[in-house]
């Protein structure tokens, strides 16, 4: 006897939706007609892609034009960018997300993870950041540092001391790097999840992960249907055919800047070049709460909370940045 | 104080007496107990195996209402790690058994635990055939099904 035949289909939808795993569920598709409808009512996926995107930070090359923008004082931006994009390898997958879940019209929650993280600008730099999406980018938070260490004698280092201007510029030039790069990684996800917003509207919450935990793109219901009314009335348009980019569009932002040369954490570790950024669209008025958006989206990370923490109550800094 | 007891009966007519505590996880048995006081409760479709095992499950997870404090009250995280041995040791065919049990008699954290082990069994499967196997189903698909179902699902991995 099969050892579902006496379990209902609401029960087996819920352990289908244990399962979650895209990769998993697909599988179950070919077990049984039964297994066959019912795998696609799971409304918890967890969809794993082992695709590196765009690869719009290979960052040898970035160096250069990031120094040219900042003796043009932020003013050229738009010049360095395809710099960043011409590694971009177009490379075509076999299937895309919106296919592999085609079969699926149930989904809630789907979960993202990427296999290729993003690459990191310099060894030894840790940035992680969150991003939440509409149409375009809506806010990210990105903490950043350069390396972390166990820091037996804190005496040695004055921790407060100040910086010199050099030092500041220096320091600038990084954050602005770090700031971007997890920019274009988060309007790459964004936009390689365009066919999958657009066909599954059922969707309430849709996360895009990379395996490292490195970078989160997520986008709510209300974001999604924003995504969608806009992906429709460029289609009307006809621009559809024209545009070939690896990513969305960031519109003009506010990068609200705030850092540490070294940060000591209760922990006892010390991390250098700390720094915090929230990034707004220009065009969002109120940009006080930095605090609540930043504590939001890394509270539940020990170390990464604790340095959000710290930095929030250092000096700020605002920037402005054009589309890019 | 003596506690109050109920008595269930398992399909081969043998009797456990329960605390009505720990009875009560289930949302039926709760409820039969309030409509039917005194009253044996058969259970007509559960062995005497699988009822021990739901009682086991239930006086582990059974809530003191007063506060004893005592040595039976497990910090939540030890308890999680007594449902994952629980599961851990009862084969596949009475891991079924017990799911359809916790269903039955509608126990939401029992049926949780049978559901996620299931679920992991099935994902530790490597092909469409281990699965069949391992839960004995039939594969009711004919050559073309089979093929259509595969072309249209080709995971790029």
């Amino acid at each position: 006897m099969d050892a579902f035949d006496a379990i209902p289909n609401h029960v087996v939808i819920d352990i289908l939706n244990k399962v979650g795993d895209v990769k998993t569920l697909i599988r179950c598709r070919s077990v049984s007609k039964r297994f066959n409808s019912l795998a696609t009512q799971s409304d918890s996926l967890l969809l794993q892609l082992d695709q590196i995107l765009g690869n719009t930070e290979s960052e040898p090359e970035a160096n250069t034009p990031v120094a040219s923008f900042f003796r043009s004082f932020f003013k050229s931006i738009n010049r360095f960018l395809p710099i960043f994009s011409r590694s971009a390898k177009p490379a075509e997958t076999p299937k895309t997300p919106a296919q592999i879940l085609a079969g699926f019209n149930r989904i809630r929650n789907l979960d993202v993870e990427l296999y290729g993280g993003d690459a990191n600008l310099e060894k030894g730099a840790a940035v992680k950041w969150k991003a939440e999406f509409g149409e375009t980018l809506k806010s990210s938070v990105i903490v950043a540092f350069r390396s972390a260490t166990v820091n037996a004698s804190a005496t040695e280092s004055p921790i407060n001391a100040v910086e010199t201007d050099s030092e500041f510029v220096c320091g600038l030039k990084t954050r602005v790097v770090w700031t971007i790069n997890a920019l274009m990684a988060a309007s790459t996800r964004h936009h390689l999840m365009r066919d999958l917003v657009k066909e599954h509207k059922e969707m309430e919450k849709l996360t895009v992960r990379d395996r490292e935990e490195e970078g989160t793109v997520v986008m709510n219901a209300a974001g999604m249907k924003e995504y969608r009314e806009t992906e429709a009335r460029v289609d009307e348009k006809g621009l559809g055919l024209e545009r070939v980019r690896e990513r969305t569009e960031v519109p003009n932002v506010r990068m609200s800047m705030r850092h540490a040369p070294l940060l000591k954490l209760k922990s006892g570790i010390c991390l250098e070049a700390a720094t915090l950024v929230v990034v707004r669209p220009s065009c969002v008025t109120s940009d006080d709460n930095d605090a609540e958006l930043a504590m939001e989206a890394f509270a539940a990370d020990c170390m990464y909370g604790e340095a959000v923490t710290a930095l929030l109550k250092r000096r700020r800094n605002v920037l402005e940045m054009n589309s890019f | 104080m003596s506690k109050k007891m109920i008595v269930l009966k398992s399909s081969e007519g043998v009797s456990f007496v329960v605390e009505e505590a720990v009875a009560r996880q289930s949302k039926i048995i709760s409820f039969l107990v309030e409509e039917f006081p005194d009253r044996e409760l058969p259970l007509t479709n559960m062995t005497s195996e699988i009822l021990r095992k739901t009682i086991e499950y239930c006086k582990k997870h059974v809530v003191e209402d007063d506060g004893g404090g005592d040595s039976s009250s497990s910090s939540s995280g030890d308890l999680k790690e007594w449902d994952v041995k629980f599961v851990a040791e009862i084969d596949q065919p009475r891991l079924m058994d017990l799911l359809m049990a916790a269903n039955y008699l509608d126990i939401p954290s029992l049926l949780d635990v049978t559901c996620q082990k299931v679920a992991d069994t099935i994902a530790a499967c490597n092909d469409e055939k281990e699965i069949r196997a391992t839960f004995n189903i039939e594969n009711d698909f004919t050559e073309e099904e089979v093929e259509a179902i595969r072309m249209e699902n080709q995971y790029p991995i």
